[in-house]
């Protein structure tokens, strides 16, 4: 038996995989070029509320779409030198933190549906300051959807 | 004594199947994370404000994102879109005004024929409002004020989760 000959022999010739590297790099390379990251990004949706005074009003409208929707005012200030911060009124509550804001729009809700409004007829109308800046806007926004309100919506600037 | 003799060498090439599994994986990741040839017209230069709640847009084929990105010599937004082409069709990116005195009287307000066009007749089409956080309110309140005018039911504001 020829041993030294068995060992030069090259037992195992799996495929050749650098042409398949060489491939798969290209794609890679494609997709890193071609692709463009998403950040988390999501939104807040405001269906206009349609009253009967307001910025939504339209001229010529069917009367029958108008609803007559009970609103509940949030008043929102800018504050600081630079506007850099906001208040928050709405009822009782004055400040700039969104939970305990959202925890008073939920009572004055409650005070609504005790009242004898129907929880579907109020519609949460955010009034700003013309200087209040957007930002803020969206934390008082966020409040009334924390407070499990579906329709929010914006009114005149003061 | 049996000698023993070094054992022949053959050429060993390095193991490449590893390599392959790590590119396939990164290749799976990109696939899966990177969005290919959408452009929904979003600004990706504003810098939005952070919100936690909020939903997902699954469909953006029924939007306009609507950029508003505050400019550094003056409290005015700029208003832009991707709007399909008059002649064309094809959507393009064009800045667009609240009222353009060079243009003719009936196409002034650019902002109201644009979203009139696309929420005429269109119950679901939801306009995207991409805002930069410092902006203050007087600069988005025209445009609120167009959508209402132009009979656009749903407005969302396009926030972006916290660090």
């Amino acid at each position: 038996m020829n041993v030294k000959a068995a060992k030069k022999a090259h037992i195992e010739a799996g495929p050749n995989m650098t042409p398949l590297v060489d491939v798969v790099m290209v794609i890679l390379i494609f997709l890193m070029l071609a692709g463009s990251f998403v950040g988390a990004e999501n939104y807040l949706q405001s269906k206009m509320p349609v009253r009967k005074g307001g910025v939504s009003t339209l001229k010529n409208q069917d009367p029958n779409t108008i609803i007559d929707d009970k609103t509940l005012d949030i008043m929102v200030d800018a504050r600081g030198s630079d506007h850099d911060d906001f208040v928050a009124t709405a009822g009782s509550y004055k400040g700039n933190n969104d939970e305990d804001l959202a925890k008073a729009i939920t009572t004055m809700r409650q005070q609504m549906i005790r009242s004898g409004i129907r929880e579907d007829q109020i519609q949460v109308v955010i009034n700003p300051g013309r200087d209040v800046k957007y930002k803020f806007l969206v934390k008082v926004f966020q409040a009334a959807n924390i407070a499990s309100f579906t329709k929010v919506g914006f009114g005149s600037s003061h | 004594m049996r000698k023993h003799g070094m054992p022949e060498v053959n050429d060993s090439h390095p193991n490449v199947t590893p390599l392959i599994d790590v590119v396939m994986c990164l290749i799976i990741f990109f696939m899966l994370v990177a969005k290919i040839g959408v452009n929904t017209g979003a600004d990706q230069s504003i810098n939005i404000p952070e919100s936690i709640m909020g939903k997902k847009i699954e469909d953006m084929g029924n939007t306009l994102v609507l950029n508003l990105a505050k400019q550094s010599d003056t409290t005015a937004a700029k208003i832009c879109a991707l709007v399909p082409d008059k002649e064309t069709g094809k959507p393009e990116k064009k800045d667009l005004m609240l009222i353009n005195r060079s243009r003719p009287e009936k196409e002034q307000k650019e902002v109201h024929i644009v979203l009139l066009a696309l929420a005429e007749h269109n119950e679901n089409f939801n306009l995207i409002i991409r805002a930069d956080s410092d902006l203050p309110y007087s600069e988005i309140e025209p445009v609120l004020m167009a959508a209402a005018e132009s009979k656009v039911k749903t407005v969302s504001l396009n926030t972006k989760l916290p660090n």
